[in-house]
């Protein structure tokens, strides 16, 4: 595996791990709050 | 607050790929990823902390908001800390040739894990609120106590692969300028998108609480 594609793949993962989580809280706050 | 976090966030990536140059010592451009992996597990320490902390109030004041948070810690510490495990398996690989190299801190992290997953598996056991707070309560109690020996003590008793910890065994800083100056600022702003994250899940917590909904 080369250097810059680790330092690629670890962005990855965590900013679209961290991506996800933030979306998932936001609509479920989101829904309870119209209720 | 969160247009700031951002902000700081976007600069830290620049920095962290344009302006600050590479360590020596590590293969090719591989020594950047200290600029998110180590925030990784920054929190992760942070969140397991704040668990500990809202768990011992709990205890003291019976009060179950403090539960709801500590039960948030948890959950958002195991995200990081599994984002931490990953991305540090990812450096062995090109560091040390393979994913995985039963390297103290990799042991530590990973019984960190399962630590504190038995911990949510705990209070999904318990349907009574009030006796569901009090045994995961305790048990967080316990995993606050072991967890500094996981992260700071048994990763420097025994021989590791892993690059030295910014204060290093020697008790000095030896990190280049600007390399410091973004991890420093790095650390801050991936402290701040926890906080970020932290609220909005215990303000979540507390609607889901007061709809009944809260497990």
């Amino acid at each position: 595996m080369s250097d810059l594609f680790a330092l690629g793949l670890v962005n990855a993962i965590i900013w679209t791990g961290l991506f996800l989580y933030f979306i998932y809280l936001n609509g479920k706050m989101r829904r309870l709050e119209k209720r | 607050m969160s247009i700031v976090v951002y902000v700081w966030i976007l600069l830290c990536l620049a920095a962290a790929f344009v302006w600050s140059p590479t360590a020596a010592h590590f293969i090719g451009q591989s020594s950047r990823i200290v600029f998110f992996h180590v925030p990784m597990a920054w929190i992760a320490t942070l969140a397991f902390l704040l668990s500990g902390w809202h768990s011992l109030r709990y205890l003291n004041t019976r009060n179950l908001t403090h539960d709801r948070k500590a039960k948030v810690a948890v959950r958002q510490g195991l995200l990081f800390a599994l984002l931490a495990t990953v991305t540090g398996s990812i450096f062995a690989k090109v560091m040390w040739g393979a994913f995985w190299n039963w390297d103290p801190r990799e042991i530590s992290i990973t019984m960190l894990l399962f630590i504190y997953a038995a911990y949510l598996v705990l209070r999904s056991a318990v349907d009574d609120p009030v006796r569901r707070a009090h045994l995961a309560a305790v048990y967080a109690c316990f995993a606050f106590v072991a967890m500094p020996f996981f992260v700071f003590i048994i990763p420097r008793v025994y021989f590791s692969l892993h690059p030295d910890t910014l204060l290093n065994a020697r008790g000095k800083i030896e990190m280049q300028g600007r390399i410091l100056a973004t991890f420093l600022g790095s650390l801050a702003g991936f402290t701040g998108l926890f906080t970020l994250l932290y609220r909005l899940e215990c303000r979540l917590e507390e609607i889901l609480y007061a709809e009944g909904e809260s497990a």
